[in-house]
């Protein structure tokens, strides 16, 4: 825990009584006993995880395990759907997610998500998307916009691809390029923690190649938790590793166990995990 | 879902990569084989003085070369084509590292048996029986790692390879022994001197038990142990 002096100072409250999330964590991220429904739906059980700062960690598990619906919850994203419930806490920054004083908002444009398919703002050019986080959500301050546009763009290594045509659409560029112009959009506003939920499973090879090198190098600025279904995706990119499964069908998702990623590929603890990794289930 | 299979048991996910490691591990378990009977040729060869069977154990050194580039080839297809992980990359793993160590127990072999035909006509040492018990030491070693690895038992390979101080200190003795003896007899040098290399040649072989053994426990457990 971070002694008093190096707290941050309290954040302004907003005029609807909520308080922004702090900025910056050097924590990382603390999941604790989280649980998630879709109205009756269990659908997460009494998650505990931490991923550490400036790390990568990768949820691996089989389909309808419970790993998008649990990425979701740490942004709050999950409670957006009609019936659905959280319980549980999300520890990140020093403060609780879910704390009734913050707002959900700020929670979103602190944590960066990235979603399976690019989904960028069709009609708008190249250059709007990379910075429509930090005109919606953050003031620029200083820094002009076209800075900040072509930091992010560099950042998901997209800049010399597409500097002399900044003002096309952004559909007119490739799946690869649109997927990383999304991550380009995400750390724009500089989060703390970027949530990708499958950034490759639309892209081929090389798209995907490029993703994985973005998702290395940005490793070190940023929180990384990714969820994936390609095992030697996880092994290639993520520091960390945690399997979720389900036992039965309507049970809901559980971690089973959670490690640095060489361990869970390599000797993993449980038979659990070492059925899946090995594909003796599936 | 259907219920986790527990590492080890019948599965029906993976035929082809199951296949594959079955394969390779009755690869390794003939390769094995042959280097026993290597060692035990190459030393017969030498106490009978019988250049053929020295010749037969250097001539065979070419199938055994064959057989380890096989398996080479199998654990990298393997690697290649399925990504194995977990249990399985640690077979493969091992694998090509007991593939590598038997291949050079082979190796030795081929030394020993050269050494046997260079001698045939040299006078006796007095004391040849440490040597033949030298060599049935490292003979058994290599029978029981065998054993040890066909039954995935790591108990059974730590006990080997703490053994293989017995085989050291044979070395040893054998090293004094004839060396003591070339100092009184300077005409038994030419010989002892042979017979102080295949001693050392049956001392790594001992050596490389003790390698296997580590890579079954890593195999086995995921866990690297320093047995040496």
């Amino acid at each position: 825990m971070p002694d008093v002096a190096t707290e941050p100072a309290p954040a302004t409250p907003k005029v609807d009584g909520t308080t922004p999330i702090a900025e910056a964590s050097v924590e990382g991220l603390s999941i604790e006993r989280l649980n998630a429904w879709f109205g009756k739906h269990h659908v997460v059980a009494d998650v505990d995880l931490t991923a550490p700062a400036h790390r990568v960690t990768a949820l691996i598990g089989p389909s309808g395990c419970g790993k998008s619906t649990l990425l979701r919850c740490v942004n709050r994203m999950h409670e957006v759907v009609p019936g659905a419930r959280v319980e549980g806490r999300v520890m990140f920054g020093g403060q609780n997610v879910y704390d009734p004083d913050i707002d959900p908002g700020s929670v979103r444009s602190e944590i960066g998500m990235v979603f399976q398919r690019p989904n960028p703002f069709p009609t708008k050019s190249i250059y709007e998307n990379a910075i429509i986080g930090v005109r919606l959500a953050k003031s620029s301050g200083n820094r002009k916009l076209d800075e900040i546009a072509e930091s992010a763009l560099r950042r998901a290594q997209l800049w010399d691809e597409v500097k002399d045509r900044l003002n096309k659409p952004a559909v007119s560029l490739s799946g690869g390029q649109q997927q990383r112009l999304c991550i380009a959009r995400a750390v724009a506003v500089d989060p703390s923690l970027l949530l990708m939920d499958e950034p490759c499973s639309a892209l081929d090879p090389i798209a995907t190649f490029k993703i994985e090198e973005l998702i290395r190098e940005i490793a070190d600025q940023y929180t990384v938790i990714i969820v994936t279904h390609n095992m030697q995706q996880a092994t290639r990119v993520s520091h960390f590793t945690g399997f979720m499964t389900i036992e039965r069908a309507g049970e809901p998702g559980r971690l089973v166990e959670f490690g640095a990623t060489d361990q869970i590929f390599g000797a993993p603890a449980q038979a659990a995990t070492e059925a899946y990794v090995s594909g003796r289930v599936g | 879902m259907s219920q986790p299979t527990p590492a080890g048991t019948p599965v029906t996910h993976r035929p082809v990569l199951q296949a594959e490691l079955d394969a390779i591990r009755t690869s390794i378990v003939e390769l094995t084989k042959h280097v026993e009977v290597a060692i035990e040729r190459a030393v017969w060869g030498l106490r009978e003085r019988n250049p053929d069977i020295c010749t037969s154990v250097i001539e065979g050194d070419v199938a055994i070369n064959e057989q380890h580039r096989k398996i080479r080839d199998a654990c990298f297809h393997v690697i290649l084509t399925q990504a194995p992980v977990a249990r399985d990359l640690r077979d493969i793993h091992g694998f090509d590292h007991m593939a590598s160590e038997l291949e050079r127990m082979a190796d030795h072999c081929v030394s020993i048996a050269r050494i046997g035909r260079s001698m045939t006509e040299l006078p006796d040492v007095p004391s040849s029986e440490p040597l033949g018990a030298l060599a049935e030491q490292a003979e058994t070693q290599v029978r029981d790692i065998l054993a040890a690895f066909e039954a995935r038992d790591t108990l059974a390979a730590r006990d080997i390879a703490r053994r293989d101080s017995m085989v050291d200190m044979k070395y040893r003795q054998i090293f004094s022994t004839y060396v003591n003896e070339m100092t009184a007899d300077g005409s038994l040098a030419p010989r002892a001197t042979g017979l102080v290399f295949v001693a050392h040649y049956l001392e790594r072989i001992g050596d490389r038990v003790t390698n296997i053994a580590e890579e079954l426990i890593f195999a086995e457990t995921g866990g690297l142990e320093d047995l040496g």
